[in-house]
């Protein structure tokens, strides 16, 4: 079985190979035979990649303990659906998952171009069958990243077992929700090379790229989000964010990536900012290889890399290549780059998404350098310094602040110029809104100065979407005589791509919401020691320990305490968190259990407990605010996200026509 | 129509902006970087507040008291095992803190100048275990997620 697997990714890695090299042959000869054979490559490869994917995942189902990967992360007892995904629970697998993905999207890029795109697509094909080789010659050249590797053992009678972190169906979908967008971007920066390299560098490469570009923010947001959720649901401290370089790893390129799906819409709309967008998409790409090279070069030290594997300078040296090439390439076709149109004005719609590029980019920037700090200093200095959760924190508040701020502007100001006539009247209700939520937040005895700030401008931006929606709706239903619910679906769903960008806007600022309850108010009490019938109040909330059980299996000890909780004596419910031991790994592990409402989660994480009766615990316990906005946001957000996604011809005509007329009109 | 005016005036506005970002993240940067040091170079210099520290635990030295009392264990320095640190620590301990060959640990905390270091954060790796297996021919630990 090892065997065939090991094969195919040989066999992987000479297709990428050939698919990065017969297209440009091709394309140089003008031969479109050769061009075809390059191109069906790509199909040959997501085959092959297919078929190791398959080997691995049956020899996990059958628990073929021969195959060394399978035996470090299965077990005779994991369920079926944790054997599943413990295909990506170490550094191989989690690389042939990479590969097959981008295999997969190779494949779907060829069978979209068929028949567009002729003159761009063998270089496209070209670049992402390199990066395909690269994953391909980790895989079957280093041990550690090999899939296939054999036992040194033999084949012994179980397993070692998945780390518990991982059972969680969080951990089922974060790192494919992840490397789907990490490869949904691979899509762009590979036609922006080709756009390059062919000198066409007019928008059809943005237009032809557009979904995947969408797609791969897509994924990315989800992959940050349940990263985040299953950090809170399962690590035990109450947070759902620390700062990690591994957190970091997937949210520069979130930053950037987000970055670009604005920028590009202005290089449509109005032809500027072509050299910019082309910044934007390399550094995008380079941090999608970067985030992927931290979670397993054992470079930074974090809570969870995977460990050490020696293929950490082939990844920098893949990282700097991009950059040499495409950077080379951006600076030899430059004066091929002019924009047709200029920034008018500081107050323009154009602006505000300049600034946004602006803010998004710094921020990028600022979480790279602290990431990247521990290696700086001690390079720079000689002292290794490193920096922690209160430097990300300082730097991030208040852009983020700012950020919020062009939120609300963006979508209502005009473009080109705006008049401070037209300023007034568009926000006038959501300014006039947000000052009354302000005032509201005073009396109400609020002091927080950043969460004054944050509400206050959250209102403002809720505002502004909310007077788009409405004067849309409105309008609709004047033209339709159709009644405000038709008005408003139908409003939305002619128009995905804007409404459902503004659907997006309103689950991040929810989602902003939550994160300001949660880090202005949380109250939490550590380390507390509770005898049975001793309770502990945090924010008017009592905890009181009541029962405890344990049992044993054959892989782990378990203790289960219960909880009552109460608010200001009234009852709420139950609180059941477990503490695990598990044997074979000599590993404890926490379940935690909380209570959640709209407005706050009561948290409760059992530290220890005195075996076997539990007469005393340690527990901590925590009142997080408005947390489940977080995961309400993030809901919102992946809506509106998949909405602006929903393919929809007519509509896409409509602003291809749209384009072409107002292009015109430029030319003159 | 000239509009390179127009053309300087947002690229100074641009510059602008990141200067400002750029000023944040230096002055963020001056009131949060935490000194990081090997055992034998913290042990070198005084007493030091706010510093995290890297080692190698020390096996047979993790004292885990009664219930609620802090965790206590040895560290030595990577390069020289004789340079050692008493660590106590109080908070959450990460599931990869085991009484392991091997184990790397990093704290956070203020060192005494006399060889003793209070934590209030603790992070432990595990060595990669393809060469544990290897040498020992046992059973191996997993690799931290």
């Amino acid at each position: 079985m090892n065997q065939i697997g090991y094969t195919a990714l040989l066999l992987a890695v000479m297709l990428a190979a050939y698919g990065a090299v017969m297209p440009v042959v091709g394309a140089r000869l003008g031969r479109r035979d050769l061009i075809q054979s390059g191109l069906h490559s790509a199909y040959a490869l997501a085959a092959v990649v297919g078929v190791a994917a398959v080997v691995l995942w049956i020899a996990m189902m059958t628990r073929d303990y021969s195959n060394y990967y399978v035996w470090q992360y299965t077990s005779n007892d994991l369920n079926g659906f944790y054997t599943f995904s413990a295909f990506w629970a170490g550094n191989a697998g989690s690389l042939l998952l990479w590969l097959l993905l981008l295999a997969g999207f190779s494949a779907t890029v060829v069978y979209q171009n068929r028949v567009k795109n002729r003159e761009l697509v063998p270089y496209v094909v070209s670049i992402l069958m390199v990066v395909s080789l690269f994953f391909g010659l980790l895989l079957v050249a280093f041990e550690g990243s090999n899939p296939f590797e054999a036992n040194p053992m033999g084949s012994p009678a179980q397993g070692n077992g998945l780390n518990p972190m991982l059972e969680n169906p969080g951990m089922v979908i974060h790192p494919v929700a992840t490397y789907l967008g990490y490869v949904g971007f691979a899509v762009p920066f590979a036609f922006a090379m080709a756009a390059l390299i062919t000198k066409r560098l007019g928008d059809f490469w943005i237009r032809s790229t557009r979904r995947w570009t969408l797609a791969g923010w897509f994924f990315l947001t989800i992959g940050n989000l349940v990263g985040a959720w299953w950090a809170y649901v399962t690590l035990g401290w109450g947070g759902f964010w620390a700062w990690d370089p591994v957190e970091n790893a997937s949210f520069m390129p979130w930053l950037t990536g987000t970055a670009f799906l604005h920028s590009v819409m202005i290089q449509e709309k109005k032809d500027m900012l072509k050299v910019w967008n082309i910044v934007l998409i390399i550094m995008t790409f380079t941090l999608t290889i970067f985030g992927t090279f931290l979670t397993r070069s054992g470079i930074i030290n974090s809570v969870h890399s995977f460990g050490q594997a020696s293929v950490g300078p082939y990844f920098i040296g893949f990282m700097a290549l991009i950059l040499v090439f495409s950077l080379n390439l951006l600076f030899s076709r430059l004066d091929l780059l002019k924009s047709r149109n200029e920034l008018d004005s500081l107050l323009s719609r154009e602006s505000s998404f300049l600034m946004n590029n602006l803010l998004l980019v710094g921020m990028a920037g600022t979480v790279l350098w602290g990431v990247l700090w521990p290696i700086l200093s001690e390079a720079i200095t000689g002292d290794k310094q490193t920096v922690g959760p209160p430097f990300f924190d300082t730097v991030i508040r208040p852009i983020g602040l700012v950020f919020m701020f062009l939120t609300g502007i963006c979508p209502l100001i005009a473009w080109r110029r705006a008049t401070f006539a037209n300023l007034r009247k568009n926000f006038m209700y959501p300014a006039g809104f947000a000052v009354v939520v302000f005032a509201a937040l005073m009396v109400f005895g609020m002091t927080h100065v950043w969460a004054l700030m944050a509400f206050t401008l959250s209102a403002f931006v809720l505002a502004s979407i909310f007077t788009e929606f409405a004067r849309g709706t409105l309008v609709r239903r004047e033209m339709t005589g159709d009644n405000i619910f038709r008005a408003f679906t139908s409003l939305v769903w002619r128009n995905k791509r804007r409404y459902g960008g503004y659907i997006v806007h309103t689950g991040v600022i929810l989602f902003l919401i939550g994160v300001t309850g949660h880090y202005s108010f949380q109250e939490k009490a550590q380390n507390v020691q509770l005898a049975k019938g001793e309770s502990v109040t945090v924010a008017g909330y009592t905890v009181t320990y009541e029962e405890f059980s344990s049992f044993n299996t054959d892989e782990k000890s378990v203790g289960q305490a219960v909880f009552r909780l109460e608010e200001d004596g009234k009852f709420l419910g139950t609180a059941e968190p477990v503490r695990e031991f598990y044997f074979a790994k000599d590993q404890p592990w926490t379940r935690v259990d909380r209570h959640s409402t709209l407005l706050r989660d009561v948290y409760v994480s059992l530290m220890e407990y005195e075996a076997p009766d539990g007469a005393t615990i340690t527990v901590d316990v925590s009142v997080n605010p408005l947390t489940s906005w977080l995961w309400i946001g993030g809901i919102v957000a992946t809506l509106g996200g998949l909405i602006a996604l929903w393919p929809d011809r007519r509509e896409e005509r409509r602003l291809a026509a749209r384009y072409e007329r107002q292009a015109r009109l430029h030319e003159v | 129509m000239h509009m390179g005016n127009k053309r300087t005036k947002f690229l100074i506005g641009g510059f602008v902006i990141l200067a400002a970002i750029a000023s944040l993240g230096w002055y963020a940067m001056s009131q949060n970087a935490v000194y990081y040091y090997e055992v034998a170079e913290v042990m070198d210099g005084g007493a030091a507040e706010n510093v995290r520290v890297a080692g190698t635990l020390v096996n047979g030295t993790i004292e885990k008291g009664q219930l609620g009392e802090p965790l206590k264990f040895k560290i030595h320095d990577k390069a020289d095992e004789a340079q050692v640190l008493y660590v106590t620590y109080t908070g959450a301990v990460p599931d990869t803190f085991k009484d392991e060959p091997d184990v790397e640990v990093v704290v956070e905390g203020n060192y005494s100048g006399s060889g003793t270091f209070d934590a209030n954060f603790l992070l432990a790796k595990c060595p990669s275990k393809y060469e544990a297996a290897a040498e020992n021919g046992e059973q191996a630990p997993s690799d931290k997620q």
